[in-house]
């Protein structure tokens, strides 16, 4: 368990994060969200101890972050390899800053994140997309406990995206390793986080899962509903709001999800058809703005 | 020290070393220049000179005063050639060839932290287990050995070249003098760690290896003016002289080597490096 109580920092004269308080569960795929400059990569920097918060502690399992430190893996945004070096020479340096002398786990790794074929070849000849898989080798050279996961799929095409996010889940789900990772594509980070914490200015916004936030902060649901019900009619005949979005589809905002249905019942009832139905709004980014809309 | 982790880092920058083509370029030229065809041009042009071309006779007199006063009295029996390659080698030439291990170390330490935070990779080392202790142990090993190694065989190749032109043309000076095994054995590791501190904590304060050049090189004018004051005759380089030299930079070295110990945390070392 990664525990950060009252983190705060200033760079200068610029306070970069205030009195940040929150736990990261072990085992758990823990998304970390902000707008640019609000202090993400930071608090990456502090929860994995290359810099030191000004006021504040993180512990980890109890135990100074100093702990952490053979027990973490990183993937920082510019992937952190020497260029000039094979992709097998940056593993061998740096699996023996780990201790890990068993070559053979080097070769394995290559081979899992398909970089096999390049082992020889240097990096400063890879795609981003190769880079980003070599990263992540180096990552988890040492099977760690916790991945710090800095914009882990910025600048990857979607096949590299779909790898990364599958080496993600694969990870946490065979290893239990617990995953802090940063990402401004949110829905790449529904389809793997178990939880998120939403930071702004350098502020603790929240902290939950999915249907926590969705329930704290979505008071109402927005639904598109495809349909050859006149939106003209749809206003007289419902005492909810209806909005028109296109000749054949209306926007209808509800309580709750329990009013979808009876809604749904009332048009078919008419004798209009229901064509397609959707749930708008009632996912990551639809919290996302709602939260920076309230902190604003 | 967690020896596994400075070897580690020994072999990681070594390897560089050899991949950094500008950095190996400079490598190359300053030691073939200044190890060996400067050294080995003046012997060869010393020993092919024709005494008679020297019209004033103030410059004879000049060279035997200078050699009653420094050298043993074998030296003053040998020609006006002998006599001369005698001062050369022992003289100029010091302070020639320490600019060699001066200027490569300076390189090569300058790089060290710069070129990680110019790669981007100083955040994964900072993140590592390896402490900053250890990576500047490193650094500073990898460096000095680095130029020791190619002073050494810049040496080699000057003892081979100028004692077969020696023995070629039947002079009767003898190369290398007691001197230069003080200076090899005693000043050169102690000024060689003397420069690679400096250069070190210039770069771990800087944030461009050309910033790191530029403040590196005021390391090299002392030698400079130890190059004027032997020309101009306002001291020469003597046993005594490179044991005094060792002396004052063996103590200069241990403030060094506290001042950069200090630099201790990972945080310092980011902030320097990454604000």
């Amino acid at each position: 368990m990664l525990t950060l109580q009252n983190i705060s920092k200033t760079f200068g004269d610029r306070l970069v994060l205030s009195d940040m308080s929150f736990t990261i569960p072990r085992g758990k795929v823990v998304g970390l969200i902000g707008p640019n400059g609000a202090g993400k990569t930071t608090l990456i920097r502090i929860m994995n101890g290359v810099i030191s918060p000004t006021h504040g502690t993180v512990r980890y399992d109890d135990q100074p972050i100093e702990a952490l430190r053979t027990k973490a893996g990183i993937v920082t945004e510019s992937a952190g390899l020497y260029p000039d070096m094979t992709a097998l020479e940056n593993l061998t340096f740096y699996a023996s800053l780990y201790g890990v002398r068993n070559k053979s786990h080097l070769l394995e790794l290559l081979n899992q994140f398909d970089l096999a074929h390049v082992r020889d070849a240097y990096v400063h000849t890879f795609s981003t997309g190769m880079k980003k898989r070599l990263a992540l080798a180096k990552a988890m050279l040492h099977d760690p406990e916790i991945l710090f996961l800095d914009e882990p799929t910025n600048g990857l095409d979607p096949d590299g995206i779909r790898q990364v996010l599958d080496m993600i889940r694969s990870v946490n789900q065979t290893k239990g390793t617990t995953v802090i990772i940063t990402s401004h594509l949110l829905y790449q980070l529904e389809s793997v986080c178990d939880a998120y914490i939403f930071i702004e200015q350098g502020r603790f916004i929240d902290q939950g899962t999915l249907v926590d936030l969705l329930n704290r902060h979505q008071t109402s649901i927005r639904v598109r509903i495809r349909t050859n019900l006149p939106p003209d009619s749809a206003r007289t005949m419902f005492e909810t709001a209806v909005a028109p979005v296109a000749p054949d589809v209306i926007e209808v905002s509800f309580k709750d999800e329990t009013c979808i249905s009876p809604f749904l019942k009332q048009i078919i009832d008419q004798g209009y058809a229901v064509y397609e139905c959707q749930i708008i709004d009632r996912d990551l980014e639809g919290v996302y703005f709602k939260l920076r809309g309230e902190t604003k | 020290m967690n020896l596994p982790l400075v070897l580690a880092v020994i072999k990681k920058d070594s390897i560089q070393l050899f991949r950094k083509k500008i950095l190996l370029f400079t490598l190359i030229i300053i030691p073939v220049l200044m190890g060996l065809v400067l050294p080995i041009g003046f012997a060869w042009f010393i020993i092919e000179l024709d005494p008679s071309t020297l019209t004033d006779p103030e410059v004879l007199d000049l060279l035997n005063r200078f050699l009653a006063t420094t050298a043993s009295p074998d030296v003053l029996t040998l020609t006006f050639n002998e006599q001369l390659l005698y001062l050369f080698l022992n003289y100029p030439l010091v302070t020639l060839f320490l600019l060699v291990p001066v200027i490569t170390c300076s390189v090569i330490a300058a790089n060290s932290f710069v070129s990680e935070k110019e790669q981007h990779t100083l955040e994964s080392l900072l993140f590592s287990p390896i402490t900053i202790r250890d990576l500047f142990y490193g650094k500073l090993l990898i460096s000095i050995a680095s130029s020791y190694l190619i002073s050494a065989v810049c040496f080699l190749i000057n003892l081979l070249v100028i004692n077969t032109l020696i023995s070629v043309n039947g002079f009767s000076v003898s190369f290398p003098s007691t001197q230069w095994w003080v200076l090899l054995f005693l000043l050169l590791p102690i000024l060689l760690l003397t420069t690679a501190l400096i250069n070190l904590l210039i770069s771990t304060r800087v944030s461009t290896y050309q910033e790191a050049q530029n403040l590196s090189g005021i390391i090299i004018l002392p030698f400079i003016g130890l190059i004027i004051g032997q020309i101009s005759g306002l001291f020469f380089i003597n046993t005594f002289f490179l044991i005094l030299l060792s002396i004052g930079l063996l103590i200069l070295n241990v403030f060094l080597l506290k001042l950069a110990l200090r630099f201790g945390t990972r945080d310092q070392l980011f902030n320097s490096q990454m604000s």
